[in-house]
């Protein structure tokens, strides 16, 4: 409880003390990236993993795009709305692709990921076609969420992930949260006891795609510029190997794995064609060495031996 | 629109299905004997396109050499996976998917350091255009259309009739059966890698000479047979090839009148429908 109370103190002191905007602009993409992980992981809770969560998350931005640039609407309505967009979106979705189990589904999702670049990618007028959508408008006040001093995107940042955090981890230890990990159990052994599975599944993947849904909505606004080579199949395996990466056991696995992951490659000027090779590598190597994540590798290390 | 411009856009798009049909086939054989989606196909699919590449081309030597190496890499590179990935992972059906993306990303993203993104060709085979009524065929696509048939047809003789083949289907219907009754599973998996493997190679050299070869020519034809199988039923061989047929058909009219983004987007529609009324494809079972 005091080391989350320290560390929040430090990540909300941070840009008094640290003028870096580089150092700023990565703390904000790693944000986005943990409201990534954090939703991805709450339906893998139940043992699904949903490949089009980027597509989820291209709905929100595109929501967002579409409604503070051509509508002219303030970026605090459009969050909250494009959240929902993608949550009205994953509904009917869910409801189709949760009627097949395990690999099935991710292949569908895999698809549907595709085909929500692909609609986007298709139709040039309001999607902006391959060329995507440019200057996409700041907040409001916009003298604040300039270009040159990031300090007021990091704190919408941190906010967003705060709430999401908050949110899922209170799912996740709440009643339905116990028959989401029942699921993970077995389908037909949760539904011996009662447990409502198809509900359960398509309300955690609603949940799910309405936060990536708010994470587009911050990626859009704060880079401005939004393309259907953004929101790709690998950007959601990228995600999942957060997760994987971090654990799937506890919360903290996803928000260990999407920090470490964003924070590793930055530093070593990692990019495009390398940084999928590592991103393959890393997720090979955790599968077969570490199955439990770095969260797990840790619990095991600092559990003295007999006590498992 | 006359009808040989119908005729000639069907007749392409079955040459195309064919293809498909056959990197989808080793998809489906692996699912039915050993539950696993092998995501590391379609870049087997890329890379012994790219070992015909330089051998026949860059090297110079006869394609009757270039095609089977190009088998002989990618089955190497399949049983690798299998030994390495698949069989440390107890060939669990979920943990094996992911990992198989791992390993895919990694070998597609070497191939982008190794080959560069410029597209390759391979020279067709046999040069020259059949003309039959108003429709013309590239004898090279006729050729791609044979071999994707006659190799269909081996693999279902393959099968029923000869002893590993039977084996196979023993091992698919009861693993434990099968192992009382003096079948060796480990045995049968790695034959299945190798058939699924050959069948990604000549797939990848068909591919590769009707539209060219480059480092992400596997992606999509790895997403098509995921979408043909399921609609197909994972496992079923009858599926896949009637899938196969009509997703190529319906991918090339609607990718000529409408455009290709709109072609994955009908595909992905038809996926939806028969998930509504049948989850498991049209000749698929409960997993």
């Amino acid at each position: 409880m005091w080391a989350l109370a320290v560390l929040l103190a430090l990540l909300l002191g941070l840009p008094i003390v640290m003028h870096n905007q580089y150092f700023l602009h990565v703390m904000i993409v790693i944000g986005i990236n943990v409201i990534m992980a954090v939703s991805m992981w709450l339906l893998g809770i139940t043992g699904l993993i949903s490949f089009g969560q980027a597509g989820f998350m291209f709905i929100g931005a595109m929501t967002t795009a579409l409604l503070t640039k051509n509508a002219g609407w303030p970026f605090w309505v459009a969050l909250p709305l494009s959240a929902t967009a993608a949550g009205l979106v994953s509904a009917p979705v869910g409801r189709l692709s949760l009627r097949v189990k395990g690999v099935y589904f991710f292949l569908v999702t895999l698809a549907f990921g595709q085909v929500v670049a692909g609609v986007f990618a298709y139709f040039e007028n309001p999607f902006g076609g391959w060329y995507g959508i440019r200057n996409i408008p700041p907040p409001q006040p916009v003298a604040w969420f300039g270009t040159l001093d990031k300090a007021a995107f990091y704190y919408l940042a941190l906010g967003l992930v705060l709430v999401t955090c908050w949110i899922i981890h209170r799912i996740s230890r709440s009643w339905f949260g116990m028959v989401l990990w029942s699921i993970r159990e077995g389908d037909l052994l949760a539904s011996s006891i009662g447990v409502d599975v198809p509900g359960s599944k398509l309300a955690a993947f609603i949940v799910s795609a309405f936060f990536a849904g708010a994470a587009g909505s911050l990626y859009a606004t704060y880079f401005g510029y939004i393309s259907p080579l953004v929101f790709t199949f690998e950007y959601s395996v990228n995600v999942l190997v957060y997760i994987v990466v971090g654990g799937f056991a506890s919360m903290a696995g996803p928000i260990v794995g999407a920090v470490t992951l964003t924070l590793v490659p930055e530093l070593f000027r990692v990019t495009g064609k390398y940084q999928m090779m590592a991103f393959g590598l890393i997720l090979v190597g955790s599968m077969l060495l570490m199955p439990q994540g770095i969260v797990g590798a840790w619990q095991k290390l600092v559990t003295p031996r007999g006590r498992a | 629109m006359t009808s040989t411009l119908l005729i000639q856009i069907v007749l392409s798009g079955l040459v195309t299905g064919l293809i498909y049909m056959l990197i989808a086939l080793g998809v489906t054989l692996l699912f039915g004997i050993m539950r696993v989606v092998n995501f590391v196909h379609g870049e087997l699919v890329m890379l012994s396109a790219f070992a015909i590449w330089y051998i026949g081309v860059d090297q110079g030597l006869p394609m009757w050499v270039a095609i089977p190496a190009a088998i002989v890499v990618a089955a190497g590179i399949a049983v690798l996976c299998q030994k390495l990935l698949f069989k440390p992972l107890q060939y669990d059906i979920l943990n094996c998917f992911i990992v198989g993306i791992g390993a895919s990303f990694a070998i597609r993203s070497a191939s982008w350091a190794i080959f560069g993104p410029e597209p390759q060709a391979i020279p067709a085979m046999i040069p020259g255009v059949v003309r039959l009524g108003g429709v013309f065929m590239a004898k090279q696509r006729l050729l791609a259309a044979a071999v994707c048939v006659v190799l269909a047809i081996a693999l279902y003789v393959f099968l029923h009739f000869t002893r590993p083949g039977k084996a196979m289907r023993a091992v698919e219907q009861d693993r434990e059966a099968a192992l009382l009754m003096g079948i060796n599973p480990e045995n049968v998996y790695v034959t299945a890698f190798i058939i699924s493997a050959a069948l990604a190679a000549v797939g990848g050299a068909m591919l590769g000479s009707v539209f060219g070869v480059d480092p992400e020519m596997g992606s999509e034809p790895l997403l098509k047979s995921f979408i043909i199988v399921q609609i197909g039923g994972m496992g079923s061989i009858a599926g896949t090839v009637l899938a196969g047929l009509f997703i190529g058909v319906a991918d090339s009219v609607t990718g000529t009148l409408l455009g290709g983004e709109l072609a994955f987007i009908i595909d992905f529609a038809i996926l939806m429908l028969i998930l509504i009324v049948r989850p498991r494809g049209l000749f698929g079972y409960d997993v």
